[in-house]
């Protein structure tokens, strides 16, 4: 660590591992207490803050803090991001709103149920950023028409990309990395999560329809038939066919090139920048224009984030709590309900990526060790993972950048709106997901 | 220029509702109509006959199966003005499939258009778009048609200078930047005027200033503002945008003499 030690022996501070230990859990503890505490900081200046501070302190050092940010999962919301700013700007998403408004005919709880469903379909077979991004924009549209709070409606529908998510290899970044480290294929996915997700979304739609309905959020603003008519039938849409067309070309070309990624050996990531620049390239639009949407607090959010919680990796808290969770698996049984809710706790605080990256290292050493079979373990830790995702706004990358984008819209979500909408949803997916999962077990043996 | 033949072109489904337009243009501007059937039924043909007969309207009518023998027949004709039947469709759908009037798009491009919405009945008002790009002969054609077939002519002209906006807003505080651009709105404006009275002398007009990027812009515009008729100058850009994007009718009248 060189220079950064010094750093803190300027100020004659004996600079041992266990200091650097618990300078990192506090300084992880510090910076999430200062994006809870929103009222008083900026999520983003607080998770910059943070990683800086790591750097500065000699937790992490430069080279190691830019290992620690996810390239993979920066490119992809970049390339994503541009894509979608085409999308946008050619009227794609007010024409989908459009078509959305004349087919639910308005009607909140329709509204609901269609995009929740959507999205979780999406999800499954798109990363959830994308899905968010592409979701997020047409329902700002059309609740505002319709005078209902957009943000219920977007935590929905980001709950159900992440539920939605859970079902395939490629349909949330915690999925790619088990299905990395754990070499399981598209259809173990299938088999193994896909059911089960499935009644999970099911239920978790049940739960989040009584939420809102309890709120007060699926009570129709406009009750006047006429006025709700003239709103369905009359709003003219700007639109740009050819350049709807080139993007749609492009964003379809990126998606089969997802579905292909693993024969290619390229990164999502490494896809969607490649397409972008591909679609700025054919479309002649103004990149200057087009990179004014991308969410570039977001980014800078992630780029913090990745670097606190590289601080603790690098100080080596994530493998202490990995082994202490080992230690306590002694059966595949009670691992998947010990080991499913601890990820879904942890998923919840932290994002997703880096807790089942160093899961995943902890299950391959007791794959070498254990005297059972440890798929199931696997099983749940990407359930775990994906639906613990949902508990905070922090929780999961498409819950921070649907937040990053609904602010740009002028309607902030606030870390505790999300927080009381996500916690029933999450702690019953959760309980009905490791259930399943161990009944499943149970029933037709490991 | 004068119009002196116009080729009303109906393909696979005839439009009673654009086919009265056409009438009524060709009364009004004393042209000869050609009315080209693609793949319709003698009806349709009967129905025209009787419809036209006794009025002032000199006419033929000429029926295809192949569409290669009406291109050339169009090609042959050398009219000063073709009408064709935009369909309305789905903009969803849209994406994916071209209109017949955009298929013929290539053969008729080197005449002027008017590409009538299959649902419009009458043009009633129209706009006519310039920008500091366009001919004082374009003006002058789509004026003098405007004149003749409406009366009262409207201009638009669309600024779009995003590339300057954009510095402008960065580099100044939000007033100084409005004040800018407020400034280059006015400039941008005083060479179109000028262009347009040399164009039209002192004949009387309506100039309008819209923000925005024109090929979407000036549709939205005439939406709201009722207006169910756009001229645009054959060399304008982003052409077929202008056409897919349509949910107004649309003229497109060449830009110079030599395109004659």
């Amino acid at each position: 660590m060189g220079e950064h030690q010094s750093l803190l022996a300027v100020f004659g501070i004996n600079v041992t591992h266990q200091l650097l230990y618990w300078l990192s859990i506090l300084l992880f503890v510090g910076t999430y207490t200062m994006i809870i505490l929103e009222k008083y900081f900026h999520r983003v200046a607080a998770a910059l803050f943070g990683g800086t501070l790591a750097i500065f302190l000699g937790l992490i050092t430069p080279k190691e803090a830019w290992e620690a940010i996810d390239h993979n999962t920066i490119f992809l919301l970049i390339g994503m991001m541009v894509i979608v700013s085409v999308l946008i700007e050619s009227g794609f998403f007010s024409i989908l709103s459009a078509q959305a408004l004349r087919i639910t005919k308005g009607e909140p709880l329709k509204i609901l149920l269609t995009f929740t469903f959507l999205t979780a379909f999406l999800s499954a077979f798109l990363d959830n950023v994308t899905t968010v991004l592409f979701m997020v924009p047409i329902l700002i549209s059309l609740t505002t028409k319709l005078k209902l709070k957009p943000v219920p409606y977007i935590i929905a529908t980001v709950l159900a990309s992440n539920i939605g998510g859970t079902a395939t290899l490629i349909g949330d970044p915690p999925n790619i990395i088990i299905g990395s480290l754990g070499h399981f294929t598209f259809n173990d996915f299938i088999i193994n999560l896909a059911p089960i997700v499935i009644v999970t979304h099911v239920v978790g739609t049940i739960v989040f329809t009584l939420f809102m309905k309890i709120k007060g959020d699926l009570t129709p603003k406009i009750t006047d038939p006429k006025e709700l008519e003239k709103i369905i039938t009359d709003h003219p849409v700007e639109y740009d066919i050819v350049l709807m067309r080139k993007g749609l070309i492009v964003f379809g070309a990126t998606v089969l090139l997802f579905f292909l990624h693993h024969t290619l050996h390229l990164e999502a990531g490494t896809i969607a920048l490649f397409m972008a620049s591909v679609l700025l390239l054919w479309s002649k639009e103004n990149p200057e224009k087009v990179f004014e949407r991308v969410e570039w607090t977001t980014l800078t959010f992630f780029l913090g984030l990745f670097i606190v919680i590289g601080a603790l990796e690098s100080t080596g808290v994530f493998e202490t709590v990995a082994h202490y969770v080992a230690d306590v698996i002694k059966d595949p049984m009670s691992g998947i309900l010990i080991l499913g809710s601890l990820s879904a706790i942890i998923s919840g605080i932290v994002d997703n990526i880096p807790f089942t990256m160093a899961m995943s290292y902890v299950l391959i050493d007791l794959g070498k060790e254990a005297t059972f079979n440890t798929e199931p373990l696997w099983w749940a830790l990407a359930l775990g993972a994906c639906l613990g995702g949902n508990l905070t706004i922090i929780g999961a990358s498409a819950n921070v950048v649907a937040a990053g984008l609904s602010e740009r819209e002028g309607y902030p979500i606030k870390f505790w709106d999300f927080v009381k909408a996500g916690t029933p949803v999450t702690v019953i997916t959760v309980i009905v997901a490791l259930g399943l999962l161990w009944l499943k077990y149970a029933i037709f043996g490991i | 220029m004068t119009f002196q033949k116009i080729i009303f072109i109906q393909m696979e489904k005839f439009n009673e509702k654009n086919f009265n337009i056409s009438q009524c243009i060709a009364g009004k501007l004393e042209a000869e109509l050609l009315i080209f059937l693609y793949k319709l039924s003698g009806d349709v043909l009967t129905f025209i006959e009787e419809k036209l007969k006794g009025t002032n309207i000199k006419y033929r009518i000429k029926s295809f199966d192949d569409l290669k023998s009406l291109k050339a027949t169009i090609n042959k004709e050398n009219p000063d003005l073709v009408i064709l039947t935009e369909e309305k469709i789905n903009p969803l759908k849209h994406i994916f499939t071209h209109t017949n009037a955009e298929k013929l798009l290539k053969t008729i491009e080197k005449y002027n258009v008017i590409f009538l919405q299959e649902d419009e009945d009458n043009i009633q008002k129209a706009l006519i778009y310039v920008n500091k790009e366009v001919s004082e002969f374009y003006i002058k054609t789509a004026y003098e048609f405007v004149k003749k077939i409406i009366g009262e002519v409207t201009f638009v002209y669309s600024f779009y200078e995003d590339f300057y906006e954009l510095t402008i807003r960065k580099t100044h505080t939000e007033e100084e930047a409005e004040e800018i651009i407020e400034a280059m709105i006015e400039e941008k404006e005083k060479e179109i005027v000028r262009k347009i009275e040399n164009a039209v002398q002192n004949q009387p007009y309506h100039l309008i200033t819209i923000l925005g990027e024109p090929k979407k812009e000036i549709n939205l515009f005439a939406i709201e503002r009722g207006f169910n008729f756009i001229i645009v100058n054959s060399k304008v850009k982003d052409k077929t945008a202008f056409i897919e994007n349509l949910q107004v009718s649309l003229g497109i009248f060449l830009d110079n003499k030599e395109e004659e």
